[in-house]
């Protein structure tokens, strides 16, 4: 075994993890394995800027360890300064974040002694509030009223109304500019420094929003660009002049940006999305600007966040600039993510795999290269991030040897170590060959009692997605279908083989512990109810009612409703055997039936699955006996009940075919067509379930044979031809002509329809036919 | 269209083939940028063509992922007093396909209403003038077979909703060639995208915004749609930006003109150039070795899609819809040429 096999086994599984299976993301597009997590990195405080505009990976991704916190600047250690540290970080942000702009105004009516206004226990216990109360720094609230109604006009609200509530209000450059105005007037009249300096940014950001750069540069270097406090309102001053000085083509706002970006963690994104550039000439520009080595690193970074950016080769800049960069982690981990996404992604095909491409060895090649400049650096803080970062690319490569020596060197901290363990273990369960119960005990008890493994819902998939190919390679379909699918998922294509190799397993006494874990929620009866609905799909009733009646009677007919797994449980009624000429299915079948199924007076008026079937044998019998006027009832009767059970009938539930209209398509989960555990080729080019039309026809011609009474065959011949619509949507025809009288090879595609036309055109039948149909009526141009 | 009968595709199809010869045809534009503000340039065109209507993009619906809901996003803005509009508004709203996967059955009809009131306010804001309401709207979403149900049932409540409104949408060529699968939309009228045909991801695409022979192979055999149809022809163009035979970005708006003093791009054939020193190219970071596939629509082409067309629409009507009003777009072309086809 070489350890391709790894790939081999992702690759031929690419796209099986489902979103159950996603490392904490719940998202059907995640679709690749990721083992090496963003979260690796260690310092807690770049976790922030794991965004890339092309790839939100920080949505999915969780940090793995707690670190030394390093503060950040914010608003609240802004405003914790302003309040001298009289009150917590709590406090300022219930302030801040909780209380709105009419709160406020409330709290200032409270403060002043209106003995009307009234505020409630939270407010009147926050300990700003009772500052305020007591005198102190009440200009704050003013400055906090009027940032609370900037922010109004600056920032979008998300939900129905975005982008048109108060949209003249929004838009009214005149508003706006009054709040300018409005702010210079309180910057003059602040005492605290700290609030002149916000109201600063908010004429700064007010004049951006309203193309008034000039006095926004002019607020900002008159302002803001000298003042001693460099916290963080003074970096969002900033990065908003940045936006002024780039929707001018200002070389210096790339230079800003990036100063907001190594400042200001939380503004990264932002910062990335606005670090662009049109030529070499608007870089070089800017680049220029830096003042270090570590601020020069920094464009390299921001380089490779952006769109196409390649992390690799901005890691070898950044490395030349500033070897003891945090960043380089961050590159790293970037680059191993892109190559898992390249490796796994269901995007590519098996032999696309790119291992076989020059460009991936090529890429791991570097990158061990790369981890190797690291470690030979020594007492580098990062040191055991790299060796991982190197097992896990020679795991890539194929040198499970070499990976699994790297894996084992790291002893701390503990989430690596953690995380070499669980590499390890990949390692190992990747290059597996041949499995028994043994084998997979050993791996599923691990998986389920280590805590450094259990944790990781990618190793849980991809370990059924071993299992499930080594077991098939010994001919195990039932396990290898149920290490992604439940039994309900068989109803959309019914497969006797696998139905009975299910029903063993099921049944197997000793079970390995991994086989409890896949049949402990089996339902023997849904697999008994599953086998007999395969016979009776294809009529083969007597079968089907041997296994109905070992049934349960709640089992009658399992109504689908909105999820596979949600069933209700009811009866069904004579009306499956009525020939409504309507097909309307938001009225009830009684109410557009025609009448003559109301004749039939066989049978019980409500079945169950059971005793359906015994009605459908009964009339079956009764028929062979019948005279022919009462044999061509029954026949009749028989033929509308192929087509209301069909796809497209009112009783599509009795024989699973509930999903028709899209819910599911007939495909089990994930990996079975990888396996050919069912010859899928018909799927692909027939995505429907099965479906045989000539069920149908068979009992129409039956009937036909049976009667002269040409309004009774009339009758018969529209139902036929209804069967026939039903056959043109069904897998059987590979083509579809929509003409109602050939086909492509010059065939008569609507035999009975055609029929009915030419033939039956002056019965009443006929008649009341044109009378109910607009369509048809319209059709024969009357 | 909105009830199911027994023999309702085959009238169609009787209908279909009792429709008068062809007309000449009337054309419309897409409006797709987040500011509706047309300048002289689209004026200018507008009039020249005789443009009876703008499609015009009033919102995307997407969905978000933290509010697990579909919600409006790039709304348009509109300064519709900077402009005397010679032509009909209509309200277009793009909507992902991921919305209609993930909003449940049930939820559907809230959608349409939702939707249905946003147009209503915003046309109410900004088009007033034009009549109480917009006389068609047009949904536009690429629905698979995993959604159709969920989108047709949504575009039957919004034909309910909207009951003195036209209700169309956007079809693409898949979708017509394989109408037997993916179903005919319950909506007054389509309008086929003839455009954005072929892979943009795959190297060896030659144009994936228009290709004639995909166009030929879609028509091919293909049966008559059972739905009035107008057609999107494109008047955009992009580089695609490779690299290692995948797709790395795409730079809108590209022309060859663009190109020709780009020292660091060596041009091959087929519209390929290679990067030869890394560069930015329109925001876009190329390194070196990297690949750019450039791909125009010309006049040409156009003349010989439209060509395709007639052929398939023999004996029906059929409409031109331009995507999109935009100068980078119309620079390519002269009005009198896109007034022949």
């Amino acid at each position: 075994m070489n350890i391709k096999y790894f790939f081999g086994v992702v690759l031929a599984f690419w796209g099986l993890v489902q979103s159950a299976f996603g490392c904490g993301y719940d998202d059907s597009d995640y679709q690749y394995y990721n083992f090496f997590h963003q979260g690796l990195i260690s310092k807690s405080w770049m976790y922030e800027m794991t965004y890339a505009p092309d790839y939100p990976m920080n949505y999915y991704n969780t940090l793995l360890h707690e670190d030394e916190p390093v503060e950040q600047l914010s608003h609240t250690t802004d405003w914790l300064e302003i309040f001298d540290k009289s009150v917590d970080a709590e406090t300022v942000d219930y302030v801040l974040y909780t209380l709105t702009e009419s709160d406020l105004k409330v709290i200032e009516l409270y403060i002043k002694g209106n003995k009307v206004v009234k505020v409630n226990d939270e407010i009147a216990q926050n300990g700003i509030v009772k500052l305020w109360l007591s005198g102190n720094y009440l200009e704050t609230l003013k400055y906090l009223k009027f940032a609370k109604t900037c922010e109004y006009y600056a920032n979008k609200t998300y939900g129905w109304y975005y982008g048109e509530e108060n949209s003249e209000e929004q838009t009214d450059l005149l508003k706006k500019s009054a709040l300018i105005e409005e702010a210079e007037e309180a910057y003059n009249k602040a005492i605290n420094p700290l609030l002149r300096l916000r109201y600063a940014y908010q004429i700064i950001r007010m004049a951006h929003y309203t193309k008034q750069y000039k006095k926004a540069t002019a607020t900002y270097t008159q302002k803001v660009q000298n003042t001693p406090a460099k916290n963080y309102i003074y970096w969002l001053a900033t990065e908003q002049y940045a936006g002024v000085l780039s929707a001018q083509n200002d070389n210096r706002a790339a230079y800003l940006f990036s100063r907001v970006y190594t400042e200001v963690p939380s503004r990264s994104t932002q910062c990335i999305l606005s670090f662009k550039f049109s030529n070499r000439q608007n870089w070089d520009a800017s680049y220029q600007m830096c003042k270090n080595d570590k601020e020069r690193s920094i464009f390299y970074v921001m380089r490779a966040f952006l769109n196409g950016g390649l992390f690799l080769e901005e890691f070898e800049n950044v490395y030349e600039l500033d070897p003891q960069s945090p960043f380089l982690e961050l590159l790293m981990a970037r680059q191993i993510n892109n190559l898992e996404r390249e490796v796994f992604s269901t995007y590519e095909s098996p032999d696309k795999f790119p291992l076989k491409s020059n460009y991936s060895q090529e890429t791991l090649l570097k990158l061990v290269t790369a981890c190797d400049k690291m470690i030979q650096v020594g007492n580098h803080p990062s040191l055991p991030f790299f060796i991982l970062a190197r097992g896990y690319a020679q795991l890539m490569l194929g040198n499970k040897k070499e990976a699994i020596a790297n894996f084992r060197t790291i002893s701390a901290p503990n989430y690596l170590k953690d995380h070499a363990i669980l590499f390890e273990f990949l390692a190992e369960l990747v290059t597996l060959e041949t499995i028994d119960s043994g084998v997979e005990d050993y791996y599923w008890q691990r998986l389920k009692q280590e805590s450094a493994l259990n944790s990781c819902e990618n190793l849980h998939a991809i370990m059924r997605d071993v299992f499930s190919k080594l077991v098939l390679k010994s001919g195990q379909k039932a396990k290898a279908f149920l290490c992604y699918n439940t039994p309900s998922n068989l109803e959309s294509n019914l497969n006797l083989e696998l139905i009975e190799d299910i029903i063993l397993l099921h049944n197997k006494p000793n079970k390995s512990a991994f086989e409890k874990e896949l049949t402990q929620n089996i339902n023997a009866n849904e697999l008994i109810e599953l086998k007999g609905t395969y016979y009776m799909q294809r009529n083969k009733l007597k079968e089907a009612a041997v296994l109905f009646g070992q049934l349960p009677e709640y089992y009658a007919y399992r109504f689908y409703t909105q999820t596979p797994q949600d069933y209700a449980y009811e009866t069904f009624n004579t009306t499956i055997f009525a020939g409504n000429i309507k097909h309307h299915f938001e009225d009830k079948i009684e109410d557009q039936s025609d009448s003559y199924w109301k004749k039939l007076k066989y049978g019980a008026k409500v079945y169950t699955k059971l005793s359906l079937v015994q009605q459908l044998q009964q009339f079956e019998a009764l028929a062979a006996v019948s005279k022919p006027e009462i044999a061509a009832e029954i026949y009749y009767a028989l033929g509308n009940a192929w087509n209301n059970m069909s796809p497209y009938g009112f009783h599509r539930n009795v024989l699973f075919h509930h999903a028709t209209n899209g819910h599911d398509y007939g495909y089990y989960a994930n990996g079975i067509e990888s396996y050919g555990i069912i010859d899928y080729k018909y799927y692909y080019t027939h995505p429907f379930y099965f479906y045989d039309a000539k069920i149908a026809f068979e009992y129409f011609e039956k009937a036909l044979a049976q009667t002269q009474d040409k309004e009774f065959r009339a009758r018969i011949l529209a139902m036929a031809a209804k069967a026939e619509l039903f056959q043109s949507y069904s897998p059987q025809t590979v083509t579809i002509d929509w003409s109602p009288y050939y086909n492509s090879n010059g065939e008569s595609s609507m035999k009975y329809f055609r029929q009915l036309v030419e033939e039956y055109s002056t019965t009443n039948y006929y008649n009341e036919l044109i009378e109910e149909c607009y369509y048809f009526k319209a059709f024969l141009g009357l | 269209m909105k009830k199911f009968s027994l023999f309702f595709f085959l009238v169609l199809i009787c209908l279909v083939g009792c429709s008068p010869q062809h007309q000449p045809h009337s054309y419309s534009f897409y409006h797709w940028k987040s500011t509706f503000e047309p300048d002289s340039v689209d004026l200018a065109y507008l009039n020249a063509l005789d443009v009876n209507k703008i499609y015009l993009r009033f919102f995307d619906v997407a969905w978000d992922v933290n509010e697990k809901a579909a919600l409006p996003i790039s709304v348009l803005k509109t300064y519709p007093d900077s402009v005397p509009l010679p032509c009909s508004i209509i309200p277009t709203v793009f909507i992902t396909n991921e919305v209609m996967l993930k909003t449940k059955h049930e939820e559907v009809e809230m959608l349409a209403t939702q939707i249905f009131e946003k147009i209503d306010r915003m046309w109410k804001a900004s088009f007033l003038e034009l009549g109480e309401q917009p006389y068609e709207v047009q949904i536009d979403c690429d629905w698979s077979l995993k959604t159709k149900d969920r989108y047709f049932k949504f575009l039957e409540e919004l034909n309910k909703i909207m009951a003195n409104t036209q209700v169309s949408c956007t079809i693409r060529l898949h979708q017509l060639k394989y109408a037997d699968k993916t179903g005919v939309p319950p909506v007054d009228f389509g309008v086929l995208m003839c455009y954005n045909m072929g892979s943009l991801r795959n190297p060896d695409e030659s144009n994936s915004i228009l290709n004639i022979e995909r166009t030929q192979k879609y028509f091919s055999g293909t049966s008559k749609y059972p739905l009035a149809l107008s057609v999107a022809l494109p008047l955009f163009s992009w580089g695609v930006h490779y690299r290692s035979k995948k797709v790395v970005g795409v730079i809108n708006g590209l022309h060859h003109q663009d190109l020709s003093d780009k020292s660091f791009l060596k041009p091959l054939k087929n519209g390929w150039y290679k990067v030869t020193e890394s560069q930015f190219l329109f925001d876009q970071y190329l390194y070196k070795d990297d690949m750019l596939r450039l791909e125009e629509v010309s006049y040409e082409n156009l003349v010989e899609v439209t060509a395709l067309l007639e052929n398939y629409f023999t004996h029906r009507d059929w409409n031109i819809v331009y995507y999109h009003l935009d100068s980078k777009c119309l620079k390519a072309f002269e009005p009198e040429q896109l007034k022949e086809l």
